[in-house]
């Protein structure tokens, strides 16, 4: 084998190994945003109130939210604080 | 635990519980009574199924009983783990059930009022592993695998307002409201106006007042509270499962409003350990966050 076959193997084989390496960090990027937006997606406020809304206490699940208002200060009925 | 100091008149019962205070307003003072033993009732039948503190819980036996094979419990304890195992879901195991080595690792290990007021031993840090992934629910399967315990504390209180409630509603045909410490449920008619609801975690803090449409509900969480230890390793009770440790206190006081105590609470409680990124949690839910330095931030329509 001559000296410029020699040479041109070695360059095959490096970008042979760059190119797998850069495969290699892409494909560990999709993963970990796909890990990423699974965790994500789980987290939907919405899907907590589906999941662990109306349906343990009246059958009915729901997606929105109550409505609130205020009220004078000095007239609640119960607290809610930390217990 | 709360300091309920809200005067209690002919429509309302009040008494202590799980370290906190249990409260109930009816809209017809006449069911006040039947309403405090159907709440009563509830509240027991919840503590024997799933408490961790109690040597008889079903929990603990089935602990013992199984050795890390499947058992079949009562339909009450398969919905609890159930709504235990929904709200890890959908917070990416931010409210992870499987806690509780973890939390007997820091001196959380019996009532919390055998632990006020006494130095405990220096806190161990003992990581949920397996996680919440690893207890399989089966109708009324249930496998836990061995060397895991769980603590259904936080859901198990709000599913038990939830239950409480709609149990008085149905049977009694009334409005009612049950409050938990921080936990509320209502069912039923509500008074004019809405039922209405102190919001303020310790005396001093920021308040406000809220008025609940029927049916709805509202949740606290705390990290000023059920705090324990010794100088300079003061703990509080809500854990990241991620670190086996307290949940670093960015926000003082986590209340959020839905349309069951138990997302309620679920949400309360991820925010506390989401810390900073609670916001992006809550931004369309109505909540209020207080930070230790009692600023307070409204979201998701949380009347000013």
């Amino acid at each position: 084998m001559d000296r410029d076959t020699g040479l041109r193997r070695v360059t095959a084989l490096t970008v042979a190994l760059v190119a797998a390496s850069v495969a290699g960090t892409i494909g560990v990027g999709a993963a970990a945003y796909a890990t990423h937006n699974s965790s994500a997606s789980a987290t939907s406020p919405d899907e907590t109130s589906a999941t662990t809304g109306t349906a343990d206490s009246s059958g009915s699940a729901t997606t929105d939210w109550p409505s609130l208002s205020g009220g004078r200060a000095d007239s609640g009925q119960a607290t809610s604080g930390g217990s | 635990m709360l300091i309920e100091t809200l005067p209690v008149g002919d429509d309302t019962a009040q008494w202590s519980v799980w370290g906190t205070v249990a409260r109930i307003v009816v809209t017809d003072p006449a069911h006040l009574a039947r309403a405090t033993d159907i709440v009563t009732a509830q509240l027991a039948a919840v503590d024997a199924a799933c408490s961790r503190f109690r040597e008889d819980s079903e929990l603990t036996l089935a602990y013992r009983r199984a050795g890390g094979r499947p058992v079949t419990v009562s339909p009450l304890l398969a919905d609890l783990v159930a709504a235990a195992l929904r709200a890890a879901r959908v917070t990416g195991g931010d409210v992870d059930p499987t806690v509780g080595a973890a939390l007997n690792g820091l001196g959380y290990d019996r009532d919390f009022a055998a632990i006020t007021g006494r130095v405990v031993a220096p806190a161990v840090r003992v990581f949920p592993a397996p996680d919440w992934r690893a207890v399989e629910l089966r109708d009324r399967e249930l496998t836990v695998p061995d060397g895991v315990l769980l603590d259904l504390g936080a859901t198990a209180k709000a599913v038990a307002a939830d239950r409480a409630a709609a149990q008085v509603a149905r049977r009694l045909g009334i409005g009612v409201m049950v409050a938990l410490g921080g936990d509320i449920a209502t069912a039923g008619p509500a008074p004019e106006g809405g039922w209405r609801v102190l919001v303020q975690d310790r005396p001093g803090d920021p308040c406000c007042i809220v008025r609940l449409p029927a049916g709805a509900a509202l949740a606290t969480s705390s990290t000023a509270v059920r705090r324990w230890g010794r100088p300079g390793e003061l703990l509080h009770h809500i854990v990241d499962p991620r670190t086996g440790r307290p949940a670093p206190p960015v926000w003082r006081t986590v209340s959020v409003a839905a349309h069951s105590c138990l997302a309620a609470n679920t949400l309360s409680t991820a925010a506390i350990v989401r810390g900073h990124a609670a916001t992006g949690l809550l931004h369309t839910v109505p909540s209020r966050l207080v930070t230790p330095d009692l600023d307070v931030l409204r979201l998701g329509g949380w009347p000013s």
